[in-house]
């Protein structure tokens, strides 16, 4: 028994260097000089240094803020559509209703390609292309569901005693939702907005297609430094480094109620 | 919400329908039929792709089930470092698709200074390119790495949601640790899979920022998929009718897999 424990440790040790190792290393290369991070064999020891973090920030200011400001408005946008929308959907309970929020998830099954093309085409008339609100509306477009779908859960999770007691103490909806939802789902509240921003940090189809060099988001800068700066690996290493740091952070803070929130009332 | 999603659908039909590309205006926009589909949809470059966007959901769905169920199981014990191991494994999930693609291409597999590449080299592989030669797998097992995650911690709640007495029960009447994952745990993760291979291969269908980033599609078309071959179309090649029949037909094939997904699973669901 104590054996097979051992066992199984030892093969999730080398699953983590597998699964993991691929995103130390890249840190790890970003502390590295460019003769280091080519050298052959990789070298394990070396002196780390912040030379290439400097060439590195340079560019990474601009599209780093592009994407804060799209992220964060988009975000927004998606709670303050979506939240009011899974209250009244748990709020007024109907067997429509469970329907309606499935309804929302399908239309993520729509291909965003089947909608790409009409949607540029209607940027380049609005003259949207290459400005900020083509991605935040279609980041807030496709994050709302996602709002909807996991608050709906949250929302439904909560004892029912308690909206009971609040309507026979006579609190009004909005009251309802702004005093009683919301503080008490804070924790899904918090998880769906990191989902949130994690998924329209990383979206690249609409972003490449909807910007060009004075909107860029991070996610179409690392694609361009790599065509365009793919002979300096070790700054290239740097930049990523900090492409990712946003989303790996708030994922790791909020791995626990993202399963919930994306399962809870699909399983049941 | 509606106006985002449906409106440009309907547009996406209209525009089918028409000739138009937009970097000749000259040549203006005509009616023409389902011409688009005929050229675009009913020809064998089309037929290529679309088995090639197939082959690497289907790879890609497969690796992230067998692999997420492994970590499951693996993870739902007591051990120390439970915490710090899970959140190392789930982080490929947080890492934008151009990041994965760039990983893939420069560090791993780059084949002059790529880290595989070196120990490939002291096997005694000689030129090895994998990005090159088995493209479209490559794009699979990126993809596999990246969706993962979300596999295990959706099959790890399921596994910590089965009553432990039920199993105690079992292991009292001598049920081996085999028969235990057979008749106890696979059955109560079923209703998990179905969810997490639907959400899954939602995004994994649409796959694109890896294939943008890594292999552009090629050599040749050997690694695209139809999400590519739309942009490749109508963003590149600026044929704005053309890349919207191949978007419409992207649209009517990815709801019939889902909707073929969703039977087949509610039939093993039924038989269980």
């Amino acid at each position: 028994m104590r054996w097979s424990h051992h066992v199984q440790n030892l093969i999730l040790y080398l699953a983590v260097i597998v699964i993991f190792g691929p995103i130390f290393w890249l840190i790890v290369t970003s502390f590295k000089t460019e003769a280091d991070a080519y050298a052959m064999p990789p070298k394990v020891f070396f002196s780390p240094t912040l030379v290439e973090y400097r060439g590195a920030l340079e560019s990474f200011w601009a599209p780093f803020f592009h994407s804060v400001f799209m992220v964060g408005i988009s975000t927004i946008l998606s709670l303050i559509l979506g939240v009011p929308a899974a209250f009244a959907l748990s709020h007024y309970q109907s067997r429509r209703n469970e329907s309606i929020v499935f309804w929302f998830i399908t239309t993520k099954a729509l291909p965003p390609v089947a909608v790409m093309i009409p949607l540029f085409v209607i940027f380049r008339e609005l003259r949207l292309l290459d400005t900020p609100w083509a991605l935040i509306i279609v980041f807030t477009g496709m994050n709302t569901p996602i709002v909807v779908w996991m608050m709906y859960q949250f929302i439904k999770d909560l004892p029912p005693g308690i909206i009971e007691a609040a309507q026979v103490d006579g609190v009004r909806l909005w009251g309802m939702l702004w005093r009683i939802v919301i503080p008490l789902t804070r924790s899904g509240l918090a998880a769906t907005a990191m989902l949130c921003v994690i998924f329209a940090w990383n979206e690249f189809l609409f972003s490449v297609s909807f910007t060009a060099i004075k909107w860029e988001p991070l996610s179409v800068a690392v694609a361009a430094q790599q065509t365009s700066r793919g002979q300096f690996w070790a700054q290239l290493s740097a930049f990523t480094t900090l492409a990712i740091a946003v989303p790996v952070v708030v994922g790791w803070l909020t791995q626990k109620q993202l399963v919930r929130g994306l399962t809870s009332g699909a399983v049941k | 919400m509606g106006i985002i999603t449906q409106v440009p659908f309907l547009l996406t039909i209209y525009l089918s329908t028409q000739s138009w590309t937009l970097i000749r205006p000259d040549l203006g926009r005509n009616f023409v039929g389902f011409r688009n589909y005929a050229e675009q949809v009913f020809s064998g470059g089309f037929g290529i792709i679309l088995v090639q966007t197939l082959i690497l959901s289907f790879v890609a769905l497969a690796l992230c089930c067998l692999i997420g169920l492994g970590l499951a199981l693996l993870l739902n014990r007591d051990f120390r470092g439970k915490g710090l191991i899970q959140t190392l494994l789930v982080t490929p999930f947080f890492i934008m698709p151009t990041v994965t693609g760039l990983i893939w291409k420069n560090e791993l597999f780059n084949p002059s200074f790529g880290l595989i590449t070196y120990f490939a080299r002291l096997l005694g592989v000689e030129h090895f390119d994998p990005m090159a030669q088995h493209s479209l797998i490559m794009i699979a097992t990126m993809v596999a790495w990246e969706w993962e995650p979300l596999f295990m911690l959706v099959l790890l709640a399921g596994l910590q949601a089965i009553n432990e007495e039920e199993i105690e029960a079992a292991q009292l009447d001598g049920c081996s640790r085999l028969g235990i994952f057979r008749h106890i745990e696979l059955p109560h993760l079923m209703p998990y899979y179905r969810v997490v291979i639907l959400l899954g291969s939602l995004f994994i269908l649409q796959i694109f920022g890896e294939i943008y980033v890594s292999t552009a599609g090629g050599p040749g078309n050997s690694s695209m998929n139809l999400p590519y071959l739309v942009y490749q179309t109508g963003l590149v090649g600026w044929q704005v009718g053309a890349a919207s029949a191949i978007g419409v037909a992207t649209l009517i094939i990815t709801l019939v897999i889902l909707m073929v997904l969703l039977r087949t699973m509610n039939a093993v669901a039924r038989e269980e």
